[in-house]
Order: C-alpha cells, then sequence, then structure tokens
C-alpha cells in the first residue's frame, strides 16, 4: 500500500510533481550530455592517439628514461625476435591488428638547393603498417586519419613538418599555401653548412637534385658505431603537426631509410608498435607481451600508449574533473528543488502524521512512506533525464559536428555519447535518484519529530 | 478510589485508570494547567461521556487516555499496562493493539477511498491482503456504508466520513475507542445518526467507548458520565 499512497499522494500534488520532475530531468539531461560529450572525448581521443601510436610500445629498458642522451646504447638490437617473440603467443596473435618496428632519430638536415641546414627530428616508419594503424576504428567513430604519402616501394619518400619546410627554405618548392621561405639575401653561411656541404658531396657525390619533381633533403646523423653517415629523401609533401616544436623539426622517412642511415643493414629499431584489434583487453594483452618478450630473455620495456604520452590522461582528467564540477552544481540545484516539494508535501500533510502515528504506527513508517514518494520523484525525474538526454543526444549527433580537442592535430566528430556509456546512464540515474531521497530527510524528520498532539491539530 | 491488585487484562471491571494525573501547557512564558491531580477509573464495556465546558481540558485527558500524550505528574494504567513508561514505539505498538480512535475532523487519508482506509490500519496484522479487504468490507457494511467502499473522503459526505473513520476505529478490534467530539462538524440529525452507530456497535461488540463532547443531549444511558470543570474532575456517575 506504501507505493499506491506514494503514487496517489505524487498524482493528487500533479502539477507540482510535474514541475520537480521536469526539473531533475532538466538537470539530469545536463548531466547526461555533458557525460556523453566526455565519454566522447574518451572514446575519439584514445582512437586518435592509437591511430597515430598503437595500444603498446616496446622499447629496449631504459629508453624512456635515458634514451634521449644516449639512443643508441638503448635501442634494441634484433627487433625482428621481439616481433616474433610476441606474435608466438597465439593468444596474441590473434588480437595483434598492426605489429610494426619504428626509429626515432635526431640529425641535421640540408637543403642542397638553398644550401641551409636545420636539426631535425626523425621518425621512420614501415608506410604500409603506418598508414594501417591509421584506419583503426573499432568503436566506429569515423574518423579515420588521411593516410600519409609514403609507400613501401619508395624508401627515399618523405614527408615534414611545414615549419620544417619553411626554416629549410622549401615552400616555394612544395607549393605551400601561407609559408614563405626565409629571406635568403643575408643568410651567414655558418660553419656547420660549410662543413655539411662538404660532407654531402663527399659522401653523396652525384646525386640529383630532384626526383620526379620532389625536393631533396640530406640527412646528417651519427650512426651506431659514432661516425657520421648521410642518407638522401625526397621529400612528397609537408603537413601540418599538432605541436609546433614537432612541426619544425620533424622529418618523417620510411623505416628502411632511417636505418640505412643509423645503423646500415643490422636489424635495429627504436621500438616496436602494437596496434590491437580490441582495445578492451589492452592491459592483459600488455602483460601477455610482457611475458612473452621476457621468456625469451628480452629485455624490453612494455608501455600502454598513455604511460607513453600522458596527453590523454589528463586531457580526460581535466574532463571529468569539469563534469564532476557540473554535475555537483546541478545536484545543489535539485536539492534545493527537492527541499522545496518534498516540504509542501511533508507540511500538508502534517495534519494526516498525526493521524496515522495516533492510530499506532511509527514514525518511522511515516518516514518510509515520505521516502517512498521521493524515491519515485526521484526516479521518474531521473527516467525523464534518461530519455531526454538520449533523445537530445541523438538529435545532436545526427548534425555530425566536428571539433578538435587540445593537442590533436585531427578533428574528431563531436558526438554526444550517452546511449552508449550504459554505466554513465544507469550511474546519472542512481545518483539523481539518490540526491532526491536524500534532499527528502531533512524535511521528513522535520515532520515526523511534532509530537502527535500537536501534529493533529496542525492547520 | 483504589486500585484493586494487578489482575490479567480483561479480567478487571475497568479498562483504565488515572492517578494524581496532572498536564500542563506553556505558551511562551506562560503555563496553563489543563488537568490538575486526575484521578478516577474508565469502566469496561460501556461508553463513558467525558463531559465539561469548553476548556476545561476533556480533550487533554482523551489524549492521555489514547496514549498519544504524555502526563507531566501522575499515573495512567490502561488495560493494566503502565503506559507512562512506554517508549515511543512501545506506545504506537499500544495503540496499534489496543486503540481506536475517531477525531473530530474524521483525519482520513484524503488519497484512499473507504474500504483502503478501513484496511490501513490492518497492515500491521498478520493478514493476507484478501483477509484485510474482506473484514475492511465487512466493517464498512456494518456502519451502513456496504455501498460506498470505492469512494474517497472527498466524495462522501460529512457524516459518511464519520462512518468510515467509526469503522476504521472499530475494524483491529481494540479493547477501547476513543472520539474526541466525534460529532462537532456534523449537523443534528448527521450527529444523532452517528452516535445511535457508535452506541449500536458498543452494544454489538462490547467494546470500551469513551466519548467527550460538551452537548448535554448526547449523554444518554446506559455508560458513566465524567464531568470535567477546570482541569479537575468534579464528579462521576452512572447512567442508565
Ligand atoms: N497545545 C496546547 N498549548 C497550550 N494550551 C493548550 C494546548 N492544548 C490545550 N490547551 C489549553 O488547555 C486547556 C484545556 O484544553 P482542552 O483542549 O483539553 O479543552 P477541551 O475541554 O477539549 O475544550 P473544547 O471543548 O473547546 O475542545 C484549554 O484552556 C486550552 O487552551
Ligand atoms: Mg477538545
Amino acid at each position: 500500500m506504501i507505493w499506491s499512497i506514494a503514487i496517489r499522494n505524487l498524482l493528487r500534488n500533479g502539477r507540482r510533481s510535474l514541475m520537480t520532475i521536469l526539473a531533475i530531468g532538466v538537470s539530469g539531461m545536463a548531466i547526461l550530455l555533458f557525460g556523453g560529450f566526455v565519454t566522447s572525448i574518451w572514446y575519439g581521443l584514445q582512437t586518435s592517439i592509437v591511430q597515430e601510436q598503437g595500444h603498446i610500445q616496446i622499447f629496449k629498458r631504459g629508453y624512456q628514461d635515458y634514451g634521449a642522451a644516449d639512443p643508441d646504447a638503448y635501442t634494441m638490437d634484433d627487433y625482428p625476435a621481439v616481433i616474433d617473440a610476441i606474435l608466438s603467443v597465439p593468444a596474441i596473435r590473434e588480437d595483434v591488428a598492426v605489429i610494426t618496428p619504428q626509429i626515432q632519430m635526431g640529425g641535421i638536415a640540408g637543403n642542397p638547393e638553398g644550401n641551409s641546414s636545420k636539426a631535425f627530428i626523425g621518425k621512420g616508419v614501415v608506410p604500409s603498417d603506418y598508414n594501417a594503424m591509421r584506419t583503426w576504428d573499432y568503436w566506429a567513430q569515423g574518423t579515420q586519419l588521411a593516410p600519409v604519402p609514403l609507400v613501401d616501394d619508395d624508401p627515399e619518400g618523405a614527408i615534414i613538418g611545414v615549419g620544417m619546410a619553411r626554416m629549410i627554405g622549401l615552400c616555394d618548392e612544395l607549393n605551400l599555401a601561407q609559408c614563405q621561405d626565409p629571406p635568403t639575401a643575408d643568410a651567414p653561411d655558418g660553419p656547420i653548412d660549410e662543413d655539411f656541404s662538404d660532407l654531402v658531396s663527399a659522401e653523396l657525390p652525384g646525386t640529383a637534385q630532384e626526383k620526379d619533381g620532389r625536393p631533396r633533403l640530406d640527412l646528417l646523423a651519427a650512426s651506431s658505431g659514432g661516425a657520421p653517415n648521410i642518407v638522401s629523401v625526397f621529400v612528397n609533401a609537408a603537413q601540418t603537426q599538432a605541436i609546433r616544436a614537432v612541426d619544425n623539426a620533424l622529418i618523417m622517412l620510411t623505416f628502411d631509410q632511417a636505418r640505412r642511415l643509423l645503423y646500415g643493414n643490422e636489424p635495429r629499431a627504436t621500438l616496436v608498435v602494437v596496434q590491437l584489434k580490441d582495445p578492451t583487453t589492452l592491459s592483459e594483452t600488455k602483460g601477455m607481451i610482457a611475458e612473452a618478450l621476457e621468456a625469451e630473455g628480452l629485455d624490453m620495456e612494455v608501455l600502454a600508449f598513455n604511460e607513453v604520452d600522458p596527453t590523454f590522461n589528463r586531457v580526460f582528467a581535466m574532463f571529468s574533473f569539469i563534469f564532476v564540477v557540473v554535475s555537483l552544481v546541478l545536484a545543489v540545484v535539485i536539492v534545493f528543488t527537492i527541499i522545496n516539494t518534498v516540504t509542501m508535501n511533508v507540511m500538508e500533510r502534517v495534519n494526516e502524521v498525526g493521524t496515522v502515528r495516533a492510530l499506532g504506527f511509527k514514525r518511522f513508517d511515516v518516514f518510509r512512506q515520505f521516502m517512498a514518494e521521493s524515491f519515485l520523484l526521484g526516479l521518474v525525474g531521473a527516467l525523464t533525464a534518461m530519455a531526454l538526454g538520449i533523445v537530445v543526444s541523438t538529435q545532436f549527433n545526427s548534425a555530425g559536428m566536428q571539433w578538435t580537442p587540445p593537442s590533436n592535430a585531427a578533428p574528431l566528430t563531436l558526438e554526444l555519447m550517452v546511449a552508449e556509456n550504459l554505466l554513465l546512464v544507469a550511474g546519472t540515474v542512481g545518483f539523481l535518484t539518490l540526491v532526491t531521497v536524500l534532499s527528502s530527510i531533512l524535511p521528513a524528520t522535520k515532520a515526523i519529530r511534532i509530537p502527535i498532539v500537536r501534529a493533529l491539530h496542525y492547520a | 478510589m483504589k486500585s484493586a491488585a494487578p489482575q490479567t487484562r480483561g479480567t478487571t471491571d475497568h479498562v483504565a485508570e488515572f492517578s494524581g494525573v496532572s498536564k500542563s501547557y506553556k505558551t511562551g512564558r506562560v503555563k496553563f494547567q489543563a488537568l490538575r491531580d486526575v484521578s478516577g477509573r474508565i469502566p469496561r464495556g460501556c461508553t463513558s461521556y467525558i463531559f465539561g465546558p469548553s476548556g476545561s481540558g476533556k480533550t487533554t485527558f482523551l489524549n492521555l487516555l489514547g496514549v498519544i500524550d504524555r502526563p507531566d505528574a501522575g499515573d495512567i494504567t490502561i488495560l493494566d499496562t503502565p503506559v507512562r513508561t512506554l517508549s515511543d514505539s512501545a506506545a504506537a505498538d499500544f495503540r496499534m493493539q489496543h486503540i481506536g480512535y475517531i477525531f473530530q475532523n474524521f483525519n482520513l487519508i484524503p488519497v484512499l477511498n473507504a474500504v483502503e482506509n478501513v484496511e490501513y490500519v490492518l497492515l500491521r496484522r498478520d493478514l493476507t491482503r484478501a483477509e484485510r479487504r474482506d473484514r475492511a468490507s465487512a466493517y464498512l457494511e456494518k456502519v451502513g456504508l456496504g455501498e460506498l467502499l470505492k469512494r474517497r473522503p472527498g466524495e462522501l459526505s460529512g457524516g459518511q466520513r464519520q462512518r468510515v473513520a467509526v469503522a476504521r476505529a472499530l475494524v483491529g478490534e481494540p479493547s477501547l475507542v476513543v472520539a474526541d467530539e466525534p460529532t462537532a462538524n456534523l449537523d443534528s440529525r448527521t450527529t444523532r445518526e452517528i452516535v445511535d452507530l457508535m452506541r449500536s456497535m458498543q452494544e454489538e461488540l462490547k467494546t470500551t467507548f469513551v466519548f467527550c463532547t460538551h452537548d448535554v443531549d448526547l449523554v444518554t444511558g446506559p455508560g458513566s458520565l465524567v464531568h470535567i470543570v477546570d482541569g479537575q474532575i468534579t464528579h462521576m456517575e452512572r447512567l442508565s
């Protein structure tokens, strides 16, 4: 009977109940929509990072801490052995979408035409693997990255950052809009440049200035033995990078060419990148990979994408924090609305409280009745919030907007993933109901404290 | 009046005994003595009328008898239970089990229909839904509302509402029914009907009724009369 009384009392004050339900519903909808946005960030950002960097990166132990100072000492000596060790475990192999070696390096790039040179950050990738990774879209975010213009058949191809192009004087040659080569006239030829030109002409005699209309860059780096080595690459394109410092220095070249520059024919690589088919098994697979490598006596560190680069965690933590703050602010609104409603409901019924207590019901019975009514109010409000949240987010999503989160190069689809996040929906419904019930404790307690005799004479 | 040695419930000739009971109300700094040193017994199995002028302390007396209020001093024994020292929760259980109420303003639960209002007080009993419903319907039948089971209080006349209240007070088969001016909000004809109803129910069920009024016309035997003036019992008599 407690529930039927509760329902009837809510219907009796139909308008008041409705306004309260709407207040909970609209606040709850706001929580859900924002939560859906944060959810979308979680999926979208993770997708774009994984497309770029894979899920798991394997380095020779110590690379993260000391590799920058002595890259050669922390380069793995036999990357095929690492890949084999990983793929020899069937459970891992089944879940691997892409496994590919990469080389990270630094050196000096020279533009033979402009006779200018500049330090660069080099990234050597296997083009087909690298481009395969960029199509990963497990969560159907619909934001695949465009393939980079590198192919396996053309090991001398390269792409560079737009900032790099500008500084090294390739804007004109690459036909880049909003990019101007540095003023040439007074550029003093520093000692490096002279040495560099000499070196290049000594090492690479008679290399063509261009190939298929692509400008040439000469890359100088210290090889394994410590002796300087030089290779040439031909720039297919310049592409803007998200981080300016990277944009100003990046040269992405093929893994083969990078290896030729640094290691000759040795099977060495800076890291092996693993992209998984199913991201939900990440930590499990990561553990299995670490075990497999250890079993083979390979002393490697195995890192998840968010351990290599904390950006994901930071961005997600920031939005989660905002989400919590927004939810709490809205909870305060709900609390005041409920206290107001329940106080009215309760004060109208002080006489009834006195009556049922005189009939032999206990304070707790009355309290429970009020709680049941608030619970229903909260639940219906929460379900209203859920319905509103799902309908509005679906409408919004069909508009297909895009946005670029901080630290991202490519835009993500701006989606409010409400219906997709069961935990968010269930959590919000529970939260709203709980807040409603908790808010009515105070007014209900007030009502049951009134002595029976006084309650019976309450006007 | 000396109380007999404690006996089992139901064998004494009275349902309640007051001895030296006082009750005062404080309004701001002013203390008002509503009952002073009241002693007396309510006889079992008949109607007792608490009669007195307005403000004399009838309601106060009835509240103490109904165990919804506590005295400042003195002892009250109801059905051989010293009720003054009962905890809130024990007092509620006691009321639920032994006492029925009829209020001046009917005090039905507005969202429940007639039969649900009566059923409501059986919720704590060890009865099935159907048993509750049957018993409630039977009592509404007794008070002449067998046709109006599904009407909500708002759809009933004052007299009909008070009939529902009488059924509600009796359905739990209490030993004692207290009624504080149950006819004060009714016209004279309806008043008569309700008084007759209570009397006939009393005769049928042999329940003890305590009924306070300042309307001397309502005081008719058989039964007993307790006259209260200025917070004191001035005299008690048997009516026949
Ligand atoms: N809650 C209270 N606070 C202060 N004074 C009270 C309170 N209840 C009753 N009184 C006072 O106590 C006295 C007795 O009141 P009580 O209600 O018992 O009288 P009554 O005989 O029932 O009167 P009536 O016939 O008008 O109902 C009255 O003078 C009243 O003003
Ligand atoms: Mg009174």
